[in-house]
């Protein structure tokens, strides 16, 4: 059986549970929870999101998707074991926190570990131009403080055209 | 009306890292108090510096300037420009905001009245202003031919100024990954016609993240994937092609 | 935040002290939202844990166990139990004050499962019980 995992991390309300349900071929193990907090939604999920697609019979991806929030490391510390890529969401509209968003970047390392890195920005739907420069800016300076070189996409987690095409992107760095 | 340019350095957060994560308040705020003082002008952010040109009635334009200059989120604020003048050049941004000035019009048009003339920076001030604009930023060095060359990216390029489609990622995974001939990209046939590989090359070209080196005589190598994973990611390719037929 | 906004009432604190007090092979007792964050922690000094990463596990064990439970027994989670030499840890769900919470509980080995079992359902009821 070859198996690859693909990591999955973001913020609260990113949409890693949703990309997750987008891509899945088995119904996804969900761990939400009702949030306390007003996150714009009354849901959030708390532990890993699992997922898997069968590449063929013997071959499979599976897709972890974990909280951002560092208190969350332990759970990073589950996927991280032979990673074969990092996709971290980044929800449009909000400022991201950068602080922990460098810690996640500290802890994967994707450069030094040389695994794959996509950036790929949710809920741009509705979002101005201006609004996706900043955001778009920011997220670059970030990744380049780790000196990571990765894409920084728009996607939309519950189209699954959308979704595939984080794969193909994974597929095409990857080769 | 005035003109001020100065180039500043964004201030470094507890450990020592240059985020610009206040861009988005600087910018909101920046736009809506220069809509009310009718001041128009551009923001950009590069490598832990900001440039920001701001354009307007003189005595409205020095009392922001002040405010600015006060602004803790940012160190060493350096005028590159002090200037009367006459016209505005970006009279339909009360501030616009971009990843690359040299892909704004505007800003060439600028750049070459006001700042590019002999005489006109100091050799402290050409070092800055060389972070955003250099002589290459001008669209016209382009030689209009990649033939003989060998082609690799030094980066991503920034989606936000650039369509994101299937076959520019594809080519810019290609890049990243090693450099690859203009010949053998070409001749592979995976960018369409080569007039329309030259189009994605220029627009590439533009953001200065393309790097072309006269063809070495040995040749190079891509980076091959080992048996084990070529596995995996053939599979992976075909899962991807039937997903694209709608299979 | 909502640390700041969940009152901690006496009557928790005395529960959990007294339950510690009289029971010296507890370790830590957590009481923590389903989403993961701190309401009240005690954690033993030798274990060096911070509280915000142990709602966290708490937050995502329970869930984890809440979904395994949908799917296997076609039911609501009620405890999940931690086996080792050392001793047991109880997920318990509660409620405090409205809010859906775990309440974690750390036993050394040398109290039976049965009452460090015991123990966390009852303090988990009392907690469930207090009002505004």
């Amino acid at each position: 059986m070859d198996y690859k995992k693909l990591a999955i991390a973001g913020e609260v309300g990113s949409g890693k549970t949703c990309l997750i349900r987008t891509l899945s071929e088995i119904s996804p193990i969900e761990t939400e929870a009702k949030s306390s907090i007003d996150i714009g939604k009354t849901e959030t999920t708390v532990g890993i999101d699992y997922g898997r697609l069968n590449l063929s019979e013997d071959t499979a991806l599976g897709l972890y998707g974990v909280p951002g929030q560092e208190r969350y490391s332990f759970l990073w510390e589950i996927v991280n074991n032979s990673l074969w890529g990092l996709l971290i969401l980044i929800k449009c509209g909000e400022t991201p926190d950068y602080q922990n968003f460098d810690k996640l970047l500290s802890f994967f390392a994707p450069a030094d570990k040389k695994v794959s890195c996509v950036a790929a920005i949710t809920h741009c739907e509705t979002a101005s131009h201006d609004e996706l420069v900043v955001l778009n800016q920011e997220i670059q300076t970030m990744l380049e403080q780790r000196n990571i070189i990765a894409p920084i996409i728009q996607i939309d987690a519950r189209d699954r055209s959308s979704a595939i095409s984080v794969l193909h992107i994974f597929n095409a760095i990857n080769r | 009306m005035k003109c001020i340019i100065y180039i500043s350095k964004a201030t470094a957060n507890k450990n020592g890292a240059s985020i610009p994560a206040e861009l988005s308040k600087i910018f909101r705020y920046a736009r809506k108090k220069n809509a009310s003082r009718n001041i128009t002008g551009l923001l950009s952010y590069r490598e832990g510096h900001y440039i920001q040109v701001l354009e307007g009635d003189t005595q409205a334009v020095d009392e922001l300037f002040s405010t600015v200059r006060s602004d803790n989120r940012h160190t060493d604020i350096k005028v590159i420009l002090n200037t009367p003048t006459s016209q505005r050049f970006f009279s339909n941004w009360s501030m616009r905001l971009t990843g690359s000035v040299a892909r704004v019009p505007e800003f060439h048009l600028l750049a070459e009245q006001l700042l590019l003339g002999k005489g006109f920076l100091n050799e402290q001030q050409k070092q800055l202003f060389n972070i955003f604009y250099t002589k290459k930023s001008t669209l016209s060095d382009f030689s209009g031919s990649y033939h003989g060359k060998s082609l690799s990216l030094i980066t991503w390029p920034d989606f936000t100024i650039i369509k994101q489609t299937p076959i520019i990622i594809e080519l810019c995974a290609r890049l990243i990954n090693s450099p690859h001939h203009y010949d053998e990209l070409v001749n592979s046939g995976d960018f369409g016609t080569q007039q329309q590989l030259n189009k994605l090359l220029y627009s590439l070209d533009k953001l200065h993240i393309l790097k072309s080196a006269e063809q070495p005589k040995t040749k190079v190598i891509p980076v091959s994937t080992t048996e084990k994973s070529g596995n995996f990611y053939s599979k992976l390719k075909n899962f991807l092609g039937l997903k694209q037929r709608g299979l | 935040m909502p640390k700041s906004k969940i009152a901690i009432k006496p009557e928790l604190l005395s529960e959990i002290k007294t339950l510690c007090e009289n029971n010296r092979e507890i370790s830590v007792v957590s009481l923590c939202t389903t989403d993961g964050f701190t309401i009240k922690s005690f954690v033993a000094q030798d274990l060096n844990m911070e509280a915000d990463k142990l709602a966290a596990m708490s937050s995502t064990l329970s869930a984890l166990s809440d979904s395994c439970a949908n799917m296997l027994m076609l039911d609501e989670f009620n405890v999940t139990i931690v086996e080792s030499n050392a001793g047991n840890t109880l997920f318990v769900r509660t409620r405090y004050l409205e809010l859906e919470c775990v309440l974690t509980v750390t036993a050394r080995i040398k109290m039976s499962l049965a009452t460090a079992r015991y123990h966390t359902k009852k303090l988990a009821q009392t907690i469930s019980l207090f009002t505004e």
